[in-house]
């Protein structure tokens, strides 16, 4: 009862753990805590499938697939000892993984960043504070969509790796069991992810240089 | 992959104890294609921090979260019709067993079943067990007698009767008889 008190001015959730958050929702469906939950972790969550999958609309459904699967299955699956964003992000792990496999090809990235309104769409989504001016906008730009190209391009199993890694600051313990391998293999993984970007980065540097001798 | 290969990520993302991380650290100084070979990978690594956080757009988030509420509200409701179905249940069933009791009880309680009752006490607590004492006085305890004592006890009876005498006063009890002694002294 005490607790519950606590829990009753706005600021308050802000101090309460996951668990609290959860234990809340699930027993009152606290709103106000549930909207907290998605505060701190939805764009992460996001991220994370929108850079796997590199398609916004089939990144919004695989979004909304994750949470219809995270509230239809809380009461059944989630242990409230355990961390709920691990469990989340299994969740979403899966879904994306699932939808790429369904899909049997990779989308075409280059196409997708050559079209001006995506693009205009993908940067809506950034946060501003990072960008002070014109020039530095630019450039970041241009940094972010390479990465994201060169990102895209690596095999599934490495970029999830990758993705969870820089996202969530996942041990690879928990990279290791949430994508059913050893710890050396997704080690292994990342470190052939990291020896491929920097093969990418490195074949766009030479064909930038190529242009300017022309 | 050799576990080895793994070290230099392994250091990079800090997942190495501090002893580990002397040890390798040891081993970049004596192997210069090992420094390359990290800090290369060190590089790569650090233009991943470029990598952008987005936000989900606003309509979805909200989406998700009504949809999170309302569906968590229709569990809680179901639950709540679940208790108060239950809580009926245990209560129909509580009823029923008090007037299950209090229809045995009254039941027992009607004038019949008391007189067979009361009947059964009779011959179970106050069995007559009737004895002679030396005396010859009959004897017994109880209110009543036991059907299968009954010739026994008229045989007691009877001898009884025989054995009595008449006595002289009203009262019941005897004079003192005067008697002469006769003895052979000379006094």
């Amino acid at each position: 009862m005490e607790l519950l008190k606590r829990h009753t001015g706005k600021k308050s959730y802000k101090e309460l753990k996951d668990q609290d958050l959860v234990k809340l929702f699930r027993r009152k469906a606290d709103e106000s805590a549930f909207n907290e939950l998605m505060n701190r972790h939805q764009s992460k969550i996001y991220s994370y499938i929108y850079s796997m999958i590199n398609n916004p609309e089939t990144a919004n459904d695989i979004f909304q697939e994750t949470f219809t699967k995270v509230i239809t299955k809380m009461d059944d699956t989630y242990n409230e000892q355990g961390k709920w964003i691990a469990w989340v992000m299994r969740i979403a792990h899966n879904a994306t993984i699932d939808h790429i496999r369904k899909q049997k090809r990779y989308i075409d990235v280059n196409s997708w960043y050559g079209e001006e309104d995506s693009k205009s769409d993908y940067f809506d989504r950034l946060g501003d504070s990072s960008i002070v001016d014109a020039d530095e906008k630019m450039v970041d730009t241009e940094m972010r969509t390479s990465l994201m190209n060169h990102i895209s391009k690596l095999p599934e199993e490495q970029r999830s790796v990758v993705l969870l890694r820089h996202y969530y600051e996942m041990p690879f313990k928990e990279i290791a069991e949430l994508t059913n391998v050893s710890i050396n293999t997704a080690l292994g993984r990342m470190r052939y992810a990291l020896i491929n970007l920097r093969k990418h980065f490195e074949e766009e540097r030479q064909l930038e240089l190529k242009h300017a001798r022309k | 992959m050799l576990e080895s290969e793994n070290c230099s990520i392994r250091y990079l993302m800090r997942e190495m104890d501090p002893s580990e991380e002397i040890e390798f650290e040891r081993e970049m100084m004596e192997d210069e294609n090992l420094l390359i070979e990290v800090e290369s990978l060190r590089k790569t690594y650090q233009k991943m921090g470029k990598l952008p956080l987005m936000d989900p757009p606003e309509e979805l988030s909200n989406n998700v979260s009504k949809s999170a509420i309302a569906a968590q509200q229709k569990e809680l409701r179901k639950n709540k019709q679940w208790m108060f179905l239950l809580t009926k249940s245990v209560a129909a069933a509580a009823i029923l067993l008090m007037v299950v009791s209090t229809g045995l009880y009254f039941y027992n309680g009607t004038p019949a079943v008391q007189e067979a009752s009361q009947t059964n006490i009779a011959t179970e607590a106050n069995v007559v067990e009737p004895w002679v004492d030396r005396n010859n006085v009959i004897m017994f305890v109880g209110t009543s007698v036991q059907p299968n004592n009954d010739q026994s006890l008229q045989s007691d009876v009877d001898e009884s009767f025989s054995k009595l005498t008449l006595v002289n006063s009203e009262t019941g009890i005897a004079p003192s008889s005067r008697k002469i002694v006769l003895t052979s002294s000379s006094n």
